[in-house]
């Protein structure tokens, strides 16, 4: 991201792959990329990629691009990841000066937790439309293949296989632009849809409830990192014959400790090779990422919190006392 | 306009990559993919290309750790 214009190309940095198709002006016509949470891969594919190449060739030969908009604005001014105030800091610790997308989000972070203004729920950026029980095929990216029970969108009458033409105005194609439109959408209150329906378009609006950015496992999420304190140990989830070992199920919390890192985490008295099996309460399988995101957006630096760990034949309760500020 | 396998090959050929670069990295050279796809690393010189070609931009930011 080194020099990029983050003025013009505002996406979720929390990926690993973003596309835009763009004419020479560097007007935009399609976003494609994005993810749900479960499959970094979700909506890529070959079959989506190609359909949005022959809509983005359509639509250049049309001169169709994005109207200037607050969805797609047009960058009169340039501002880098390197105009980030903690970016300086950030990248003096590494050995290589390539800016990666997430660390533009991570410096923006930073700065914000520098002045105090860092919230947990700002994690959830670029929601997909899955967040309103939309979704999408992952082929055809405006077409809907499943409507969630008890959505938002249920509620507003959206049907499977409806294709979702615009949001709040903004033409969609792909998951990528709709959640570039939701990323602007309200905490709360109400966007409109447009949806193509046996050859009729019909407008619906959706109600934006309270928490609706909020997605069941952002683990997956560089971010989540800075929003609250680590366990201080990486681990791996015990396999099937471990989990027989310790007499647990495939539903239960087993993380081998593998590395350990943080001078609370050694304080607290765990070991490399002890298995976790209940932390803060939770005794749920997760794997060490969805463990790490657990302590991140629901504990606080200098908060205490218990658990049980297996070593050999015994059980043993530990607590671990976090620092009260993020060493980082 | 029904945009055929080969009208997509013959526009990939200068729908490439052209993230922007700078602040004391080196901007790699473009990257030609068995001969029918160019990639480039600078932005600036993907938007000169595709003004004199006509052609869209296929803007591709990557991870690579």
């Amino acid at each position: 991201m080194n020099g990029v214009n983050i003025k013009q190309f505002q996406f979720e940095y929390d990926l690993t792959w973003m596309a835009f198709f763009q004419n020479a002006d560097g007007r935009t016509y399609v976003r494609y990329g994005g993810r749900e949470d479960h499959d970094a891969e979700s909506h890529l594919n070959k079959q989506s990629l190609l359909r949005v190449m022959r809509q983005a060739l359509y639509l250049h030969k049309e001169n169709g691009v994005q109207p200037e908009s607050r969805y797609e604005p047009v960058a009169k001014t340039v501002s880098t990841p390197e105009d980030i105030p903690t970016m300086k800091k950030m990248m003096a610790k590494r050995k290589e000066s390539c800016i990666h997308c997430h660390d533009v989000k991570m410096a923006h972070f930073r700065h914000l937790r520098d002045l105090g203004k860092l919230e947990k729920e700002m994690v959830y950026t670029y929601p997909s439309p899955s967040q309103l029980g939309i979704q999408l095929d992952p082929d055809v990216q405006y077409k809907v293949k499943h409507v969630d029970p008890d959505s938002p969108a249920k509620t507003a009458g959206v049907k499977e296989g409806d294709l979702i033409r615009g949001i709040d105005g903004q033409r969609v194609l792909t998951l990528a632009d709709m959640s570039r439109v939701l990323e602007l959408a309200p905490k709360t209150g109400t966007l409109e849809f447009s949806v193509e329906r046996d050859k009729s378009t019909l407008s619906t609006t959706l109600n934006l409830p309270a928490g609706w950015r909020k997605s069941k496992d952002p683990s997956w999420r560089q971010s989540t990192g800075l929003l609250g304190p680590s366990s201080g140990f990486w681990g791996a989830k015990a396999d099937a014959n471990q989990r027989k070992q310790l007499g647990l199920g495939e539903d239960d919390l087993a993380v081998r400790v593998t590395f350990i890192w943080a001078d609370w985490t050694k304080q607290s008295g765990i070991r490399n090779g002890d298995y976790v099996v209940a932390i803060d309460g939770q005794m749920t399988d997760m794997t060490i990422r969805q463990l790490q995101a657990y302590l991140h957006l629901n504990r606080n630096w200098g908060d205490r919190i218990d658990l049980v760990i297996r070593r050999g034949d015994k059980e043993m309760n530990l607590s671990m006392q976090f620092p009260d500020e993020s060493p980082n | 306009m029904k945009i055929t396998s080969k009208h997509i090959v013959y526009a990939l050929l200068v729908m490439s990559l052209f993230a922007a670069s700078a602040w004391a990295i080196e901007k790699p050279k473009p990257q030609e993919i068995e001969g029918k796809i160019r990639w480039g690393f600078d932005y600036k010189e993907g938007q000169r290309i595709s003004r004199d070609t006509g052609k869209p931009m296929f803007v591709v930011f990557r991870c690579e750790r």
